[in-house]
């Protein structure tokens, strides 16, 4: 045994140079030896075809047996279907349906308050261009301080200076249905929409302007909160705005019909 | 042996033939399954049965395993490349083999590969005797060697390192893997020199 394990450290080069010096110069004077380096050579080579016999039996084995889908993929395939449908229903509805509630709210917010006009009427203050321009560029929260409190200060000179209620009972000056108009947008566009509803309820109540946005902005704002009885209170509000011909009638058109 | 997962790429095949092991027969059978469409193609092209097509198809694949193994392939080309060369000499073989009843000329390693090394007046001594011998006789006995031995064996010729032979086969360690695999070489050898 120990002279195949010989044979075999030769043929695989890992004899030390010394020793396979000496392998070399025994294979020459003993026949034995020589013979056992045949048998080796020999037995591997016979050895080497039938394992590679067994193996391509084995490889053409595995032509013959019927490869199945694996299920990942199966539940891969009919997801991307399912997904494929649902992506054309979706643009189909975008293409050929009516917008929703929330799509027509966001858009004539967007639309109509996204920027506020800066050029006013009725003796515009520097505070009030300040909070405009905070609205314009979308700093909301900076925009509705100032709005609130130029709304306080002039709502204040107004008690102070008659003593008693104006402008439609609620003790607001005039000009201040644009600050009502202001501080609800703001408070409407931070998704505050409690805050907001309270000051376009407030600005709905004016009875002396001649178009007045409180009712519609209302219904807007309770659409977007959409609180129990809140898409109720919207659909009368804008059952109003309708009837009465108020600002943003059209558009309450559009949206009641999606309600 | 745990599964392997169904899509690998060709970087995965490769390191997991060359990486030895017992996983190494299930990279090479994901090898020949990602390319077996080649088969069809061959039997269009060449015009060959799918039977003869498939053969040279398994042909060609275990030459990859053996040129993936022993580094000869280089990845100089890609391994689809590689092998569908090798499966078209294949199929030229077995178009040869048909019309000429000549055996393939695209042989594994031959016999005098292990010869080489030897110095040149030993060679023809041992060549002669390789010669001499009766490689029939040799198959018999191999084949009735039994089941551990012959299959210990087979592994070693297939290119199994004695470590990978130890695991599979449940041996303590490499060294008692060959030390049984030679003791099953010398039992050959007794039978084969001592029943004609």
């Amino acid at each position: 045994m120990n002279n195949l394990e010989t044979i075999e450290n030769y043929l695989t080069g890992q004899l030390a140079p010394a020793d396979r010096t000496r392998f070399e110069a025994t294979l020459r004077t003993d026949p034995a030896l020589a013979e056992s380096l045949a048998f080796y050579v020999q037995t591997k080579h016979v050895v080497r075809a039938e394992a590679r016999k067994e193996r391509k039996a084995e490889l053409d084995a595995l032509r013959q047996t019927p490869r199945q889908q694996p299920a990942p993929m199966r539940w891969v395939a009919a997801a991307s279907v399912l997904l494929l449908l649902g992506l054309g229903w979706l643009i189909f509805r975008l293409d050929n349906e009516v917008p929703t509630t929330a799509q027509l709210t966001d858009t004539y917010l967007a639309d109509t308050y996204g920027q506020l006009g800066t050029t006013m009427s009725g003796g515009t203050t520097g505070t009030l261009e300040q909070g405009i321009d905070l609205y314009n560029r979308q700093q909301y929260a900076e925009a509705e301080a100032i709005f609130t409190r130029e709304l306080n200060r002039q709502t204040n000179r107004s008690r102070r200076s008659s003593g008693s209620t104006l402008k439609g009972g609620l003790g607001l000056a005039s000009g201040s249905d644009r600050l009502l108009k202001f501080t609800g947008l703001a408070a409407f566009q931070q998704q505050k929409y409690d805050v907001a509803i309270k000051r376009f309820q407030q600005l709905g109540q004016r009875t002396d302007l001649f178009s007045n946005p409180g009712l519609f902005l209302e219904a807007l704002a309770r659409l977007k909160r959409n609180e129990p009885m809140d898409k109720e209170q919207a659909k009368k509000l804008l059952g109003t705005v309708i009837n009465r011909n108020l600002e943003g009638k059209k558009a309450a058109e559009q949206l009641i019909e999606t309600l | 042996m745990q599964s392997l997962p169904r899509n690998l790429s060709d970087a995965d095949l490769l390191s997991g033939i060359r990486a030895d092991g017992p996983q190494r027969r299930l990279y090479e059978n994901r090898l020949y399954e990602k390319y077996d469409y080649l088969i069809t193609d061959g039997v269009r092209k060449h015009r060959l049965t799918d039977d003869d097509c498939a053969s040279a198809y398994s042909d060609a694949i275990l030459v990859v395993f053996e040129h993936i193994t022993n580094d000869r392939f280089k990845e100089q080309s890609g391994l689809k490349t590689y092998l569908y060369q090798i499966f078209s000499n294949k199929c030229v073989d077995a178009i040869r083999k048909k019309t000429t009843n000549r055996s393939s000329v695209h042989e594994g390693p031959s016999l005098d590969d292990s010869l080489l090394q030897l110095p040149d007046d030993v060679r023809s001594v041992v060549q002669q005797l390789i010669m001499q011998g009766d490689a029939d006789r040799l198959h018999q006995h191999l084949q009735r060697l039994g089941d551990k031995c012959r299959a210990m064996l087979l592994a070693w010729a297939d290119g199994y390192a004695d470590d990978d032979i130890a695991q599979t086969m449940n041996y303590n360690s490499a060294a008692v893997a060959k030390t049984s695999r030679l003791r099953c070489f010398d039992k050959l050898r007794e039978r084969y020199r001592d029943t004609p």
